[in-house]
């Protein structure tokens, strides 16, 4: 079930929220963890019913392991990395069988020429995140982090219904503690933030995400068709999807957020306006918090620790674990050489960055607005460059973009600079300068899309982007702490229980309401 | 009052007026317009038919798009008139259609338009209207189902713009004379714009006769626009009948397709049968306008002309035109 849909705003929410507020005040805590579990289901369910099988198969293997791994003796080390090893590659092929199958069977037959069939695989939702969190939960028990556990709560620590299909990825520790205060966390106050961030949240997503992918979705489809694009469609098409994607999993966050608030839960922020980043180490320290955290805690740090043991050169130390582990995150996001090559890129630019801060002898003015303008847009015009090979088809797709924009499938400048043509096309003939309007972005025109129509809707977007408080910091109105994590209180735009929120959220919630597509899913929920 | 209550309450109370402020203004002539983006032509029948039993506008245009964007109703027959032409809807569907519209009652005056793109009962870009009755259907018979339609479109941003349009006089005659009038954004900006424009709609043109090669294929087509002169003959309907002028680069696709003879063909069975069921029933044989080949409104250049916004489509200049040309041959 789609959060942004009339079958979950006008009955699933609403029923829960009904159900869940008479369970939680008058039934124990195992019934409210079974209420959890059953509307979870349901809602997983909803998408493909067969797949509820799946996920339960997924839950009692690996609660089997973790129960093994839990009653060995810290001597019984050998015994209990086996189990870990055995748990952690049952997940890992189960992942893999339903995710990469058909892209290592497509790989073959480039490779040797091969022409083995792909099988008919249809990727269960939500299998990245749950098995992630799983293989993260497995760790944790083994390294006694996670001491003591029951079936019905870890049931319900993997599917709670508003983290389980595009996370955020949570840690047992976190939602057991958060799972023993629900009694004393469903009160008005958190209903009244959590309804607020998931207005919020569901603006972000029908009314700008949506729009934005309608009109990315035509220049990248244009794209997969064989056409190159001008020289201004291209970077219109890259900063569409960068910013859609932006709205896309802030929307779905800012959600899975409210609606666990409104159920009295507190689950880590995933989105931390990233686009504010000043470099890309701060970047991956805000968008998709959770995962980033979990591949450092899992794959970096103990490459890196391993490797600082090893005592070996201060490049390698700092590259190779940085690369292992966004090579990952590449293949993590989806099974193709554009998710890989994605990896690779913020890779090497994390690496970069990396080695910049080690090797700087002189620390450059964080204060200077100037130096920090610097620092954001250039961290932003990277993440936009990796984004085209991120949405584009195939590598051929994102490399047609790219010479797109540096001006090698043609520019497109106004007819009244007519006499320009001959003099650029003379000493530049590469660059195919046309003179057919300043705003045309493909060659044969903008098909269905209002230009004008776009750039508002970008320039606007940016304005959210950039210059305003994110929907945490918006709702500190209510009260300081909503969140585990620091959040910074801003100046201005702070909601709270006057007019002007009520009368600003309704309209919001209204327009949504009146635009919502329900066809439209979210980007994440591919992954 | 918490907080959330209140939020609630002024939720409701934000769909409440816009629910009430669509149902004064109206924007789609409810009853009778369902227009929705996304399935076009599907509401535009159920709403136009919808219209026609309410009102039974004693004067029609029938046709597909060409007639549906280029004809203003107003202009063309004025009061008491109705565009009741459906995009992409082909021949044996517009028996069926005028079957409906003559099952409830009969009108006077009928334009009745003859594109070859119509005749093509497979032609891909149109959607098929069989399930129209199913769905139509389904509207007359559940009350829910109608309310559930009401609200669904009230309820809709599209609606609520159209309500603001009508509450400042921008509403154009769509919602009240079934005339969808093109609008300057609907052409292209620039020429080459235009021109991309102009091809794309022959491509369509194309796709939409490419599996056809032979006359034999329309004939299902021809024995429909039979049975609506026959029925009008019978009826005392006032009938026109157009060729409508398409511009010359659909003639010389056509022709590259080799289905220009049996273009000629078709006019020519269509003008005979009208002869034939005139002296059968004794009537003075209706006017047939065929503009429908190489003239002073087709020739002009696609790209460059004010008649046409593409290739396969005309404005309503060339409807006032249609007009004029028609009170010529009577007179």
């Amino acid at each position: 079930m789609n959060f942004a849909s009339f079958q979950f705003i006008l009955i699933f929410a609403p029923v829960f929220f009904i159900v869940w507020r008479f369970i939680v005040l008058n039934t124990l805590h195992e019934k409210q963890l079974i209420t959890i579990i059953l509307f979870s289901l349901l809602f997983y369910g909803y998408f493909v019913p067969s797949y509820v099988v799946l996920i339960i198969g997924s839950i009692l293997f690996n609660y089997f392991i973790s129960k093994i791994l839990n009653l060995n003796k810290p001597s019984d080390s050998s015994y209990s990395r086996m189990v870990l090893y055995f748990g952690v590659i049952g997940n890992i092929v189960l992942l893999g069988y339903f995710k990469y199958t058909n892209f290592f069977i497509e790989e073959i037959n480039i490779l040797i020429g091969s022409s083995i069939s792909e099988k008919n695989i249809i990727l269960p939702l939500a299998i990245s995140f749950f098995t992630f969190q799983q293989i993260g939960f497995l760790l944790d028990v083994y390294f006694r982090k996670v001491k003591s556990f029951s079936f019905v709560k870890y049931f319900a620590f993997v599917t709670f219904f508003p983290q389980l299909i595009a996370g955020p990825i949570i840690k047992y520790n976190l939602m057991s503690n958060e799972f023993d205060k629900v009694k004393v966390n469903t009160n008005k106050l958190n209903f009244a933030i959590g309804i607020s961030i998931f207005i919020i949240g569901l603006a972000k997503k029908v009314i700008i995400a949506d729009n934005l992918g309608f009109h990315s979705d035509y220049f990248f489809d244009f794209v997969a068709n064989g056409n190159s694009l001008y020289l201004i469609g291209s970077w219109v098409a890259a900063l569409l999807f960068t910013v859609q994607i932006y709205f896309d999993f802030s929307g779905y966050c800012d959600m899975a957020f409210g609606l666990a608030k409104m159920a009295g839960i507190t689950i880590p922020i995933n989105f931390n306006s990233p686009y504010k980043a000043k470099n890309l180490i701060d970047y991956w320290q805000r968008w998709h918090i959770t995962l980033s955290k979990f591949i450092n805690e899992y794959i970096h740090l103990p490459i890196s620790i391993s490797l600082a043991r090893s005592r070996v050169n201060i490049f390698i130390l700092i590259l190779f674990p940085v690369i292992v582990a966004f090579t990952i995150s590449g293949i993590w996001h989806g099974a193709g050489r554009t998710f890989l090559i994605w990896g690779l890129m913020h890779g090497a630019g994390v690496s970069f960055n990396h080695l910049v801060k080690h090797f700087s002898k002189k620390k450059i003015d964080g204060s200077s607005i100037i130096i920090n303008i610097l620092k954001v847009s250039l961290t932003f015009i990277f993440v936009l460059f990796t984004m085209v090979m991120f949405r584009s088809q195939s590598v051929a797709d994102a490399m047609s973009i790219y010479k797109s924009m540096i001006g090698m499938n043609g520019i497109s400048i106004p007819s009244t600079y007519l006499q320009v043509e001959a003099i650029i096309n003379k000493f530049l003939p590469f660059l195919s300068v046309h003179f057919d309007g300043l705003l045309k972005v493909t060659p044969s025109g903008g098909g269905n899309l209002s230009l004008s129509e776009v750039l508002v809707l970008l320039f606007a977007s940016l304005i959210i982007i950039f210059f305003l408080p994110n929907s945490y910091q918006i709702t500190q109105g209510f009260c300081q702490k909503i969140t585990h994590e620091k959040i910074t209180k801003p100046k201005y735009l702070l909601a709270g229980n006057n007019l002007a929120t009520l009368t600003i959220l309704s309209t919001l919630a209204v327009i949504s309401f009146l635009m919502m597509n329900t066809t439209v899913k979210f980007i994440y929920f591919q992954f | 009052m918490n907080f959330s209550t209140k939020l609630f309450i002024f939720i409701v109370f934000n769909f409440m007026i816009i629910l009430g402020f669509n149902v004064i203004q109206d924007p789609y002539d409810y009853r009778t317009q369902v227009s929705k983006k996304n399935n076009l032509e599907k509401n535009m029948y159920i709403s136009k038919l919808n219209h026609i039993r309410k009102n039974k506008p004693s004067k029609l245009i029938m046709g597909d798009s060409i007639m549906a964007d280029g004809i203003n109703p107003l202009s063309y027959f004025g009061p008491k008139s109705y565009n009741a032409a459906i995009y992409g809807i082909d021949i044996t569907e517009t028996e069926k259609y005028f079957n409906e519209i003559t099952n409830i009652y009969t009108p006077e005056n009928i334009l009745f338009s003859v594109n070859f793109g119509q005749l093509n009962v497979n032609r891909p870009a149109k959607n098929t209207y069989d399930h129209f009755n199913e769905y139509d259907g389904k509207i007359r018979k559940s009350k829910k189902y109608l309310f559930y339609l009401f609200l669904k479109n009230h309820l809709d941003l599209h609606a609520l713009k159209s309500s603001f349009k009508i509450l400042f006089g921008k509403a154009n005659d769509f919602n009240l004379h079934g005339f969808n009038n093109l609008k300057n954004k609907d052409f292209g900006k620039t020429p080459s714009d235009r021109t991309a424009q102009c091809n794309v709609s022959i491509g369509q043109l194309e796709k939409d006769l490419m599996d056809f090669s032979t006359y034999s294929n329309f004939e299902d087509s021809i024995e429909s626009i039979k049975t609506i002169i026959e029925y009008s003959y019978l009826n005392d309907i006032n009938l026109d009948i157009i060729f409508p002028p398409l511009n010359i680069l659909a003639y010389k696709k056509i022709d590259e397709l080799n289905l220009s003879d049996s273009f000629v063909r078709i006019k020519q069975s269509i003008d005979s049968a009208n002869s034939d069921l005139a002296k059968i029933y004794n009537k003075k044989p209706y006017k047939i306008l065929d503009l429908a080949n190489i003239n002073e409104i087709t020739s002009n250049q696609c790209s460059q002309s004010i008649y046409y916004p593409d290739a396969m489509h005309i404005t309503p200049i060339v409807g006032n035109m249609i007009q004029a040309k028609f009170k010529n041959i009577r007179n």
